[in-house]
């Protein structure tokens, strides 16, 4: 049904938003939990730096990313050198700028729904001599799964489609870095390429839909708007 | 890290190789192809024909050959940032100038030009005066930062027409955006580039504009670092007569401005 080069395309597509996903998640929790609990100097910056990627245009996010991640960049060269991770015009790179660009929506419903968690329980665990680590495992966690599935699920949707950060920071190669929306981006610069185009753009279309159908579906479930948890 | 090295060790001997050989020797026997496919940096308006080319080119020398499509203008930047190009095909000889000023160090060779095009009015009407063509709502690319767009401009001011059919104009983000509005019939007219009319057969060519209006419309390349003696077949082959030809088949002009 799909040639050679549309499987390439759609494999590293998963390939840089599972990638994406897998290092974001945690960090994004992290970050949620911290604005949700606790007060510190700089919270406001924080939430306003997590927030910056949605609001600020794709193409500054690529090119900052570019200046300090690139070849010549100071962290770009500084992880190189130190752990041999290489962003530049790979993959990786690929997945930084889907990473970034989905953080925001990591964090939000992250965030809700561990503000909604009530904190009489974590209190109860508390006196009956649970550590903090397992309070986070046993009560926190679970009770924030909806949030962090629904916050996972957009997340990889967006960055299953991003385009501009991507595009401006690691170029448009062919295997490496033509993502999803980079091959339809190319498709289309070619009046032979609308065909083509039109398959790839279909399956976005059913992957972009279904990610944000799953991702209502669970939030309708969250603690904090319905009652499924009393059920 | 092992990987740049062994790439930079490849450049190296290609380089090497490519200065003991004469130049007039490069057929598929001579041609040692990189360990990873030539990766050529081109704006989006050659997609099509850079394509082309390059698969001539493979076809002709097993190399394969990976081509990276974005504005002139991002790519420029990367090139800049270190990204691992051989080759950069510029829509203008403007980022070309500021890759000479701003990565020196990148570039191993003159900037060559490849092709020229041309401006049109297009649309389904008879041909007419540009006045009378552009009397109602026309597209045109946004002379405020795209470049076609500022070409138009500037030729329209020199016709001395601007500021009537100004009010009538719609800036798009692209000159391909303006062909299609031009091919749904949105707009009557759209000035578009020639190579970009010949795509859309419905619309015919209902003005040219007189090159002396306007600056030069160069596509340029320049080789980068790193292209070895594949990088620099490709640019012969591109710039040579069989590349002149497939250039010419996409409607580009000859580098001095002949169909």
């Amino acid at each position: 049904m799909l040639t050679t080069e549309e499987l390439t395309i759609i494999g590293l597509s998963l390939k840089v938003a599972a990638a994406a996903m897998a290092v974001a998640l945690p960090v994004a929790f992290f970050t949620a939990y911290a604005l949700a609990n606790w007060r510190f100097p700089g919270r406001g910056l924080l939430q306003a730096v997590t927030t910056l990627p949605l609001v600020l245009p794709p193409v500054v996010t690529g090119y900052i990313l570019l200046i300090w991640f690139g070849a010549n960049g100071s962290a770009g060269a500084f992880l190189r050198d130190t752990i041999g991770l290489e962003f530049a015009f790979r993959w990786t790179g690929a997945a930084l700028a889907a990473g970034v660009m989905a953080f925001p929506l990591l964090v939000r419903p992250m965030r809700l729904s561990l503000e909604a968690i009530d904190r009489g329980l974590e209190e109860a665990a508390e006196t009956l001599g649970a550590g903090r680590l397992r309070i986070l495992v046993t009560i926190v966690v679970p009770l924030a799964m909806p949030g962090i599935l629904a916050g996972g699920i957009l997340g990889f949707a967006k960055a299953l489609g991003e385009f501009g950060a991507t595009i401006t920071f690691v170029s448009n190669i062919p295997g490496e870095t033509r993502t999803l929306s980079l091959a339809i981006y190319s498709l289309l610069q070619s009046p032979s390429g609308d065909a083509a185009a039109l398959r790839l753009i279909s399956f976005s279309v059913v992957l972009a839909l279904g990610s944000v159908l799953l991702s209502e579906w669970i939030s309708a479930r969250l603690p904090a708007n319905g009652k499924a948890r009393d059920e | 890290m092992t990987g740049i090295f062994a790439r930079r060790a490849v450049a190296m001997l290609a380089l090497l190789t490519g200065a003991l050989l004469s130049p007039s020797t490069g057929s598929s026997e001579t041609l040692k192809c990189g360990d990873r496919p030539l990766l050529v940096f081109a704006a989006a308006s050659l997609t099509d024909v850079i394509e082309a080319a390059a698969a001539a080119f493979t076809a002709a020398t097993e190399c394969p050959v990976a081509i990276s499509v974005a504005g002139s203008s991002v790519l420029a930047r990367q090139i800049e940032a270190g990204a691992p190009a051989t080759l950069f095909l510029s829509a203008n000889s403007e980022w070309v100038t500021w890759l000479e000023t701003n990565a020196a160090e990148r570039i191993s060779g003159p900037p060559r030009v490849l092709a020229r095009n041309r401006l049109v009015v297009v649309g389904r009407a008879d041909p007419a005066e540009i006045a009378d063509l552009l009397s109602t709502r026309f597209a045109m690319a946004d002379p405020a930062h795209v470049p076609a767009g500022m070409y138009a401009k500037t030729a329209l001011e020199a016709l001395g027409v601007w500021t009537d059919v100004a009010s009538n104009a719609i800036f798009t983000e692209n000159v391909r955006l303006a062909l299609s509005l031009a091919e749904r019939g949105d707009v009557s007219t759209a000035i578009v580039y020639a190579t970009d009319a010949r795509m859309e057969p419905g619309l015919n060519v209902l003005y040219r504009f007189d090159d002396a209006n306007y600056p030069e419309i160069r596509y340029e390349a320049v080789l980068l670092t790193g292209a070895g003696e594949t990088g620099g077949a490709f640019l012969d082959m591109l710039a040579g007569p069989e590349g002149q030809e497939i250039l010419a088949k996409y409607g580009f002009l000859a580098p001095d401005g002949t169909p």
